[in-house]
């Protein structure tokens, strides 16, 4: 069976300059590939690119088996992302946006979906507020739940961690592997090693632009993943921690 | 339809939320509506200048407030981001052109139906028979001004030039729309309705403009909004 997403020889440049190159990747239904990479190495450039809002320079993505067409937007339909930004209006409150974006993913009952949605993130209490009023990690579960809200085959996390408290943290760990255990495939790109290993069934070393290593985290323990990562960074010439 | 609806109902009720785009453009419009008529008042005795007068206010409000709300109206969908989040949605880029360009004719037909009337405050010549004529040039002008407006806002703010870059872009695309609102707003204050073959050319003009560029934009917004 075809990947649901696969990426062959993908690389980008910006005004001539490769910031990824030769990258392939295939992300299945039922499995979590974890992206480790130093900052400036790519890894949002490659998100972008699987989530179809950015054409690689070279190379060729396909979803389920075919050529993502000229016009990606049925196919986007089929991907939730979560990404630095928000991606929100501010001035909504959560129920608000999620009934808005509800409306565009034609969710079938978008109310009990958004209260089921409010109430696993911790965010049911506060469905009425504005948006502007959140923590970053308030805002990052209401991320969170807008990236699942149309049930997407396939789920791209950019640094989702960030801002969460430790709660958080186990809440966003829960649910990748609620949703890798649902049949979804998973696509997540953290710094932190431990996290990676944690959440993922497999991943990339992601420096310089290209990849330097790949493993399988029921092959290798943490500390042999750690070690990896930084003789990684070290072989392409970038600063290690 | 069904997301172009979404999209403008969302636009709308972000607006009537804040208030903050119908408040600065509202006060913009009138400021200039008050100054240009507070101006003109000694030769409101001619009647022909008072056309001029009217017909260069009217536009001239309508000019402003359309540079501000464009520019408005696309930086919202810019701001954190939510720009990817409609085209993660699957929003067609011309749907989302459409919907833009309708919300910003939204709220520059709210704008005109609160200034045009204080226009008319400092002119006793025109009567209100014409008022439905030229709420129709208005409509015209006004889709004009959004339908380009939305094109140029959205290209002023991706170069992140925001309002500057904005009113240089978009002048010279305006002339058309400006040309002929202004043409047909003075031959109907003047005449009370559109009689002459300069008159009708002028709104013709204004027709086939608003008709081209909206088909034309709507095909090359996906390469302003897509990276």
């Amino acid at each position: 069976m075809a990947p649901l997403l696969l990426a062959e020889g993908v690389g980008k440049d910006f005004d001539e300059r490769p910031v990824l190159d030769g990258v392939d990747l295939a992300l299945e239904s039922g499995r979590t590939v974890a992206v480790l990479g130093p900052n400036g190495s790519g890894k949002t450039t490659l998100a972008h690119i699987l989530a179809l809002l950015l054409r690689p320079t070279r190379g060729h993505v396909s979803f389920e088996g075919r050529a993502v067409p000229r016009d990606p937007s049925v196919v986007r339909r089929r991907i939730g992302f979560v990404s630095h930004q928000p991606g929100l209006y501010l001035d909504f409150s959560p129920l608000e946006n999620l009934a808005f974006f509800g409306r565009l993913y034609r969710v079938a009952d978008v109310a009990s979906r958004s209260k089921e949605l409010l109430e696993r993130f911790g965010l049911w209490r506060f469905r009425e507020e504005p948006v502007r009023i959140f923590s970053r990690g308030m805002t990052q579960r209401l991320i969170l739940a807008r990236a699942l809200l149309h049930d997407p085959a396939l789920l791209l996390f950019d640094e989702p961690f960030t801002g969460l408290d430790t709660p958080g943290e186990r809440l966003l760990l829960e649910t990748l592997d609620l949703e890798r255990r649902a049949g979804k495939a998973i696509f997540l790109i953290t710094h932190d090693v431990r996290i990676a290993h944690a959440a993922a069934t497999e991943g990339i070393v992601l420096a310089a632009s290209r990849v330097r290593r790949r493993f399988k985290t029921d092959e290798i323990g943490v500390d042999t993943l750690e070690a990896m990562y930084r003789d990684a960074l070290q072989e392409a010439g970038c600063a290690t921690a | 339809m069904r997301d172009l609806l979404t999209l403008v109902a969302k636009d709308l009720r972000l607006q009537a939320k804040t208030g903050e785009l119908l408040a600065s453009i509202f006060i913009y419009s009138l400021l200039v509506v008050l100054i240009l008529s507070l101006a003109s008042a000694p030769v409101h005795g001619n009647m022909r200048e008072g056309i001029h007068v009217i017909a260069s206010t009217l536009w001239v409000a309508l000019a402003f407030a359309g540079v501000v709300g464009a520019t408005r109206v696309i930086e919202i969908e810019r701001r954190d981001d939510c720009l990817k989040s409609l085209r993660l949605a699957g929003v067609s880029p011309s749907i989302l052109y459409l919907a833009k360009t309708t919300t910003n004719a939204i709220l520059l037909a709210g704008i005109q139906f609160l200034t045009v009337p204080v226009t008319f405050v400092f002119d006793d010549a025109t009567t209100f028979a014409i008022v439905p004529r030229l709420a129709f040039v208005l409509f015209l002008g006004i889709a004009g001004f959004s339908a380009v407006g939305t094109v140029m806002a959205a290209i002023s703010t991706r170069a992140g030039g925001r309002e500057s870059l904005l009113s240089i872009l978009i002048l010279p695309l305006l002339v058309p729309v400006l040309l002929g609102g202004i043409e047909a707003t003075k031959t109907l204050l003047a005449e009370g309705a559109f009689l002459n073959p300069n008159s009708i050319f002028w709104l013709k003009l204004l027709v086939v403009y608003d008709i081209v560029f909206l088909a034309v934009a709507s095909l090359v917004f996906e390469y302003l909004i897509e990276e």
